[in-house]
């Protein structure tokens, strides 16, 4: 028998050096908690020596306020043996001989001994790691975007501040719900393998390159977001880290320095039209007027004044022409300046009296609609459209009367469709667009007194209003000159183009 | 002065292409007052020219005195139609114009313009062109069309 109490004499000291080389803590307690064993790591992690803590209950490596419960839990864990971690779920705290508390993690072990069951416990000190977790935790919420971290089956682990201001939850509502609840329903479906294809190539990049992302928020409105994805090794798995900032802001002011680019081309594309033409249109008259004086000169040094009088009359004509000009010029260049306030509009009647005030020559009829609506609108500019297109099929009349019809002819939830037609001669449709463009005509200015302006300023008015505008003609007989405008009129459209 | 022997050449039709009587009394008054007697046409745009010179209306030789600014058809568009017609292409032209705009200048020549004359000079009237013009057909053989 001496050898067998030589064998367990043996594995006795072997047990005690394995213990003794563990690298962390090992503390051997008895069924009542009294501790029988334990290594120089505990004397290093707990402060006492190993004469002060043999023969004592464990209780003295524990937390006071944890004391209590202590005894029910050993009891629990000896009718149930079976290795496993301690606390489960709870923060586990050890305390040191000066009082101070630490954080560790415990596993246990029960081995039956010839006294009976004892448990050895391995107690590693998760200071470190606690306060790298913490200190991951700080930059997360420090950060200046909103942060979700998932885990592989999409559920939420981690939120910032950001997070819950962007998207209206509160950090309880997403904590363990899918992150889907963050995308618009539309997107969800395909997000699962979105979500598979990263985690199966993990690298950091931007989520959903070439395609508009947008977040939801509580209430469901969406927003117009930017993401980032970062994978990070955990010790239970891999996560996602998703930085997500909301680019509404920076879309809106985007958009709203292409639309002050847009405004800024059209007023430079006018500029250079208008620098054209006065070098042009506007000179042409001074010329004229200062050749026929010369003429008239010279047929005066000749004594041959026959032609005088045509001359002069050509002279007159000219300056007239030079202020049709420039007036028309003025009211282009304000259309859809001047506008006057909004008020309640007989379409049917304001047609009559503007037709009445041009004073038509004999022969000439204006016909309305009867189903002409009364609106409330601008009434200053559209009267000036009206206007301008009754002036135009009188003028280019090419009989001694004619019948203008003013219709409406179509009518969806935001737009008018009204029709000036005439009974003339029609354009030819390879000039429907030149008739538009600033001091265009389609006769000279000799045989038909014009500006040129009219349609230009018609275009550019109902562009104004957001409408558009267009010509139906054979060039055989008649016009019809269509154009929209805004039922409710909510202000000026600033890209109205210009040609 | 010397003396021309009409019999050596065919007069020289001069066909003015501008919407602005004016200029086209004031190019007549030219030649008037240089004692020229060539026979002048004129078109008010270049639709209009198109189709005389398409239906033989204006007698070869001929030469072209266009203006740029035109309704209908202005006369950048009168070049690229004329030099895009076979019958027509060979034309000898002169623009006559108040548009000093670098684009329209490069774009007449482009459709290769005898030359480029700015008619702003109010006080130069049209002697100084006619007189260039003159000397010009004087001097330089014109294609006749064949028929």
């Amino acid at each position: 028998m001496s050898n067998d109490a030589g064998d367990i004499e043996r594995a006795n000291h072997r047990f005690r050096q394995v213990v003794e080389a563990a690298p962390n803590a090992m503390v051997m307690v008895d069924k009542s908690g009294a501790i029988e064993m334990v290594n120089t790591q505990t004397e290093k992690i707990f402060g006492y020596s190993r004469a002060e803590l043999l023969g004592q209950t464990i209780d003295i490596l524990l937390p006071e306020r944890f004391r209590h419960q202590h005894p029910d839990h050993r009891a629990s864990f000896f009718s149930d043996l079976s290795p496993r971690a301690m606390g489960a779920g709870r923060d586990l705290y050890g305390r040191r001989k000066d009082g101070s508390e630490f954080p560790v993690e415990i596993g246990l072990n029960p081995i039956e001994t010839e006294d009976g069951i004892k448990v050895l416990s391995a107690i590693t000190d998760i200071s470190a790691r606690k306060r790298m977790e913490e200190r991951f935790r700080q930059v997360v919420e420090a950060a200046p975007n909103a942060m979700v971290m998932v885990d592989k089956s999409g559920t939420i682990e981690m939120v910032n501040t950001q997070a819950e201001n962007i998207f209206g939850y509160s950090r309880a509502e997403l904590l363990g719900n899918s992150v889907d609840m963050l995308l618009p329903a539309r997107f969800s479906h395909q997000h699962p393998q979105h979500r598979a294809s990263f985690f199966s190539d993990l690298a950091p990049r931007a989520m959903g390159a070439g395609r508009d992302l947008f977040g939801r928020r509580k209430d469901g409105s969406e927003f117009p977001v930017e993401v980032g994805l970062n994978p990070i090794e955990t010790e239970d798995g891999t996560k996602v880290l998703s930085a997500i900032t909301d680019i509404s802001a920076r879309i809106k002011a985007s958009e709203h320095l292409a639309e002050h680019r847009d405004e800024l081309e059209r007023s430079n594309k006018e500029l250079a039209t208008f620098a054209y033409v006065a070098s042009h249109d506007l000179k042409s008259p001074l010329r004229g007027i200062f050749q026929i004086s010369q003429w008239i000169e010279e047929d005066l040094n000749n004594g041959d004044t026959a032609a005088i009088p045509s001359h002069m009359n050509m002279l007159r004509g000219r300056l007239r022409r030079m202020e049709n000009l420039l007036d028309d010029l003025l009211a282009y260049s304000r259309a859809g300046r001047l506008e006057g306030g909004m008020s309640q509009v007989d379409l049917g009647f304001l047609a009559k009296s503007i037709f009445e005030m041009q004073a038509p020559p004999e022969g000439f009829s204006l016909v309305v609609a009867d189903d002409l609506p009364t609106l409330n609108t601008l009434a200053t500019p559209l009267e000036q459209v009206l206007r301008n297109l009754f002036t135009n099929a009188i003028k280019h009349h090419d009989h001694q009367g004619g019948c203008i019809k003013l219709e409406s002819t179509l009518t969806n939830k935001n737009y008018y469709e009204f029709s000036v037609s005439d009974d003339g001669p029609g354009i030819p449709p390879e000039y429907h667009e030149r008739v538009f463009i600033m001091f265009q005509t389609l006769r000279p200015r000799d045989e038909v007194e014009g500006s040129g302006m009219g349609l230009a300023l018609v275009k550019k008015i109902v562009e104004t209003y957001g409408g558009s505008i267009r010509i139906e003609s054979d060039g055989m007989r008649g016009t019809s000159i269509r154009f929209t405008w805004p039922i409710k009129i909510e202000g000026r459209v600033t890209n109205a183009s210009s040609s | 002065m010397q003396v021309l022997h009409k019999q050596n050449y065919k007069e020289v039709t001069l066909f003015i292409v501008d919407d602005d009587d004016i200029d086209a009394i004031a190019l007549e008054r030219a030649l008037r007052k240089l004692r020229l007697l060539n026979s002048v046409h004129r078109a008010r745009d270049g639709k209009e020219a198109l189709d005389l010179l398409r239906s033989g209306a204006i007698p070869a030789p001929y030469i072209i005195l266009l203006d740029l600014n035109m309704p209908r058809m202005n006369g950048l568009e009168f070049l690229q139609a004329l030099r895009a017609d076979p019958m027509l292409t060979h034309s000898v032209v002169f623009v006559l114009t108040t548009s000093k705009s670098d684009e329209d200048l490069v774009s007449a020549y482009r459709k290769h313009v005898a030359g480029y004359v700015l008619k702003q000079h109010m006080d130069r009237d049209f002697l100084e062109v006619i007189g260039l013009i003159e000397h010009y057909w004087r001097l330089v053989e014109l294609p006749v069309t064949k028929e």
